[in-house]
């Protein structure tokens, strides 16, 4: 019985691991469970580059709602780890911590708030201008504010739902977060203000038709509009940037957009900034008052003029989901790269282009183990002293870097809240580092 | 022993071996069979039409209205000759039609030499290729070079009508065959100095990519191809297997299988580096390889030895047909569709690969326009002009380094293209010197 027994089992072994082999090797049912399981396995005991183990499960899947999830908490203290006080640009920075909206904080190179902002109630209930229905209304949230020196304080901001298109509206309010007026129409990402004090505001709708020459895009799809309102919130005109495209030489530019693009969001517009003469005269074709645009879901910067309604240059270039294309006093370009650092596994970068022969002039990181990865949103500012401010939204770190790419000053924002997840840090949507003579508000204040 | 636990411990016996020899073939402990899906010669057939369109990229509208063919035209042979700006030789000119033939023509547009390709090149296991409509809809394209003594090496890729068939072999000035590798290659090969010979071939899959479960089956990869001067497989290289041990897989996000018949990649062009080239690329060496990767937009290096994507730039380029590496450093590409001012349509680009800047560009503001396509292709020539393949436009031009035209030639019109549809297109052309195609003295022959 027991050598029976014995050799029953010897046989049952040998039987069992060649079925199990063929099920791997044949593809057979069953193989993709054991294979989910072996590679649960290996990400529990693999200890590799977060940010690479994430792109590469990303292959060509299109962005979705999933990206708006904050990661957990990369960096563990939150405030100041780096504060080099003999190379930083010194001022106050101005954030937006995009998970506790209803809070908008200035703090000093410590961290340590000095005025903070919360959206007032009646900025955004009351009837709304575009009869977008949004149902009980939960808290919206600021993506970007721009402060005046008497402390007025202009802010967009979102429904934070998953549903399409997801701006919300602006408003102004003063330094005590009364509401001034709002524009109630779909406003997202950020905003500029032209010399002459009037507003660049982003909106974007649903067309539900079929535009003429775009039948192959599926209904209903996103349109892009550039809104220009005066100081007082008024809207003085409006531009379709798919009719500017369209009425342009580089209509060519749609044959990057995706037809079946997540809930039909074609362009993405998420930037539009004034470009005065000096900075115009450095792009082939552009001139003074033109707006200098990010369409996200195309890889493409452009120039967009509002009189004509038309696209006076674009480029595609080696960056992917850009944003916040702005052009520097050096004729450059420079750019929030979400995607497009091939050193890197494609996570993120600043790149500083030249316009005319799309050449990198400057790039951060250059170091493939420095960490810089945001799926949405980021911000970048160029600073007097020839620093860069970059906001890494999803971690929640605002970082100053100096030209050969040092980091002078590491602020990671303390909004943090504890799910069952674990901790996660609230995105830190856009920061703007800010001359304290710019805002006399505060001393006549306290 | 009671008898339920011995069956008890038999089960367990059997789970355990069941998981336990998932787990090693898994991990690959075991010697690996090969899956029938890995062998190129599977290929089931595809729908042929779907096939032709999918080679025109993305099918959107702007796209392909950007790609119609110009006016029907009977200007054709030397249009422009400024014989004080070019250099001067002989051009060898492969045509997409259905009676393919590949010609060597001096810089008056005269036929010096004509060789008829094999039928066993175009031959496809497909029995339906070869005539009627759809093969005049989508003919084979070929690259062809001088290798000596009038011998010629091609690559004929067929895959525009079959997924079957085609193949890179030598013929000597007779027409007659010397070696075959059949196969289904693209069209785009180099050969190095030691005469071994680097192509492409399309490689389809029909089971889940291994940690890539996400790309839907069946698609296509195409692996690097070295052969020796006789035409006997060295290598082969997956170049998904590379990209996948590299940090650069990451680029497959902007890979779109579904909506381009399976290709994943489109790998269109391969070129060698030497020595002098390697030094002034980031991280290159000697007999690496530069690709471009079409379906991407992206041109890589690979080290064939080591299996891994060393480089790789995706730049202001789109649906690239062509990619090399000038001795100054810069890389030449034929950019197919990347012309965003003028419609999409195509232009030559020089780009230094540290900054990606483009350091030149034709035909930029020159008024000229290119209607290329995968098939197109660049040539730098000793004196600093660019030979360019215009395929869908159906002619060559030599272009200075000003954006001057200073040579063009339009194909004839054949007898197999049907009236109103044009003319066959240029498959490739090459320019040789003047004392290259030596044979030609020696040689009282014409085309046999």
């Amino acid at each position: 019985m027991n050598r029976w027994f014995f050799t029953l089992i010897i046989a049952v072994l040998v039987l069992g691991i060649s079925a199990g082999s063929a099920l791997i090797r044949f593809d057979l049912p069953l193989s993709n469970s054991l294979r989910g399981a072996f590679d649960a396995g290996k990400t529990v005991t693999s200890d590799g580059f977060e940010i690479k183990s994430d792109i590469h499960t990303l292959g060509a899947k299109p962005s979705g709602p999933y990206d708006f999830i904050s990661p957990p908490v990369r960096d563990m203290d939150p405030g100041v780890a780096v504060f080099d006080a003999d190379n930083v640009q010194p001022g106050y920075t101005l954030y937006t911590p995009f998970f506790f909206g209803n809070t908008i904080r200035l703090v000093d190179m410590f961290g340590i708030s000095l005025h903070e902002w919360s959206i007032p109630r009646d900025a955004y209930i009351g009837e709304r201008q575009d009869g977008f229905d949004l149902g009980d209304s939960s808290l919206p949230m600021v993506s970007i504010a721009h402060v005046y020196p008497n402390g007025d304080l202009l802010i967009v901001f979102s429904h934070g739902r998953e549903k399409q298109p997801w701006g919300y509206g602006m408003a102004k309010i003063d330094k005590d977060s009364r509401l001034l007026w709002t524009y109630l129409k779909q406003v997202h990402h950020g905003l500029d203000v032209m010399p002459d004090g009037k507003i660049i505001a982003m909106v974007h709708t649903l067309r539900a038709e079929h535009r003429p020459g775009l039948e192959w895009v599926t209904t209903p799809f996103q349109d892009d509009f550039v809104a220009i309102l005066s100081p007082e919130g008024e809207e003085l005109s409006r531009v379709s940037v798919l009719e500017a495209i369209q009425n342009s030489a580089w209509a060519s530019l749609l044959m990057y957009a995706d037809p079946d693009a997540y809930e039909g969001d074609l362009l993405h517009l998420n930037s539009a900034r004034y470009l005065d003469s000096e900075q115009a005269a450095h792009i082939p074709g552009a001139a003074e008052g033109d707006l200098l645009i990010s369409l996200r879901n195309l890889d493409v910067v452009a120039v967009m003029n509002l009189n004509e309604s038309s696209i006076k240059w674009a480029a595609r270039g080696p960056w992917h989901m850009q944003h916040d294309a702005q052009m520097l006093a050096n004729g450059n370009l420079l750019i929030f790269d979400n995607r497009g650092d091939s050193y890197r596994g494609g996570a993120s970068r600043i790149l500083e282009v030249d316009p005319q022969t799309l050449g990198i002039q400057w790039r951060y990181p250059t170091a493939s183990d420095d960490p810089l990865y945001t799926v949405v949103c980021g911000s970048v500012q160029r600073l007097a002293n020839g620093n860069t401010l970059i906001s890494e939204t999803n971690n929640g770190r605002i970082l100053e870097v100096t030209r050969s790419g040092e980091i002078v000053w590491d602020y990671r924002i303390p909004e943090r809240y504890i799910t069952k997840g674990g901790e996660l840090v609230s995105k830190a949507w856009h920061a703007e580092r800010i001359d304290p003579a710019a805002l006399p508000f505060l001393s006549t204040a306290n | 022993m009671p008898k339920s636990l011995v069956f008890i411990t038999l089960l367990a016996c059997l789970f355990l071996s069941v998981v336990g020899g998932a787990f090693v073939t898994y991990l690959e402990m075991f010697p690996r069979i090969l899956k029938s899906s890995d062998s190129a010669g599977s290929a089931v057939p595809q729908d042929s039409l779907s096939g032709a369109l999918s080679l025109l990229g993305r099918n959107h509208p702007a796209l392909v209205s950007s790609m119609q063919k110009p006016e029907f035209d009977t200007a054709e042979g030397v249009l422009r000759y400024d014989e004080t700006r070019t250099w001067d030789g002989y051009t060898l000119i492969a045509t997409a039609a259905n009676n393919s033939s590949i010609l060597l023509i001096d810089m008056d547009g005269e036929t010096k030499y004509q060789w008829p390709v094999p039928e066993e090149l175009l031959q496809s296991a497909d029995p339906g290729f070869g005539a009627g409509e759809l093969a005049s809809l989508s003919p084979p394209t070929i690259d062809a070079q001088l290798v000596d003594n009038g011998d010629l090496l091609l690559a004929v890729n067929t895959m525009a009508a079959s997924t079957n068939g085609g193949g890179i072999g030598r013929i000597d000035r007779m027409g007659h065959l010397l070696w075959l590798y059949q196969g289904p290659v693209r069209e785009n090969f180099t050969i190095t100095q030691n005469g071994s010979i680097y192509a492409l071939l399309r490689v389809e899959h029909t089971q889940p990519w291994r940690g890539l479960e996400h790309i839907p089956t069946p698609f296509y990869d195409d692996e690097l191809l070295v052969l020796d001067s006789s035409g006997a497989e060295l290598q082969r290289v997956s170049v998904l297997e590379a990209m996948q041990n590299s940090p650069f897989l990451y680029l497959l996000q902007y890979a779109d299988p579904a909506r381009n018949g399976g290709e994943l990649l489109h790998t269109s062009s391969v070129s060698v580096l030497n020595a002098q080239q390697a030094a002034l690329l980031p991280g290159a060496a000697e007999n690496d390889v530069l690709l471009s990767l079409r379906q991407l937009d992206v041109i890589a290096i690979m080290d064939p030895l080591t299996r891994v994507i060393k480089w790789a730039a995706r730049g202001s380029w789109h649906l690239q047909s062509d990619a090399y590496v000038l001795d100054n450093g810069n890389i030449l590409v034929f950019d197919s569709n990347g012309d965003l001012a003028n419609g999409g349509t195509s232009r030559v680009l020089e780009i230094d690969p540290v900054t990606l800047a483009i350091t030149w560009e034709f035909p930029a503001d020159t008024g000229e326009s290119l209607l290329g396509s995968d098939s197109s292709g660049v040539q730098r020539l000793p004196n600093g002009n660019t030979l360019v393949a215009d395929a869908g436009g159906a002619r060559i031009l030599e272009v200075t380094s000003a954006g001057n035209i200073v040579w063009e030639y339009r194909l004839p019109q054949t007898d197999s293209v049907k009236p109103g549809r044009g003319r066959s297109r240029v498959a490739s052309a090459r320019r040789y010197s003047i004392d290259a195609p030596g044979f030609l003295v020696n040689s009282s022959e014409m085309s046999p």
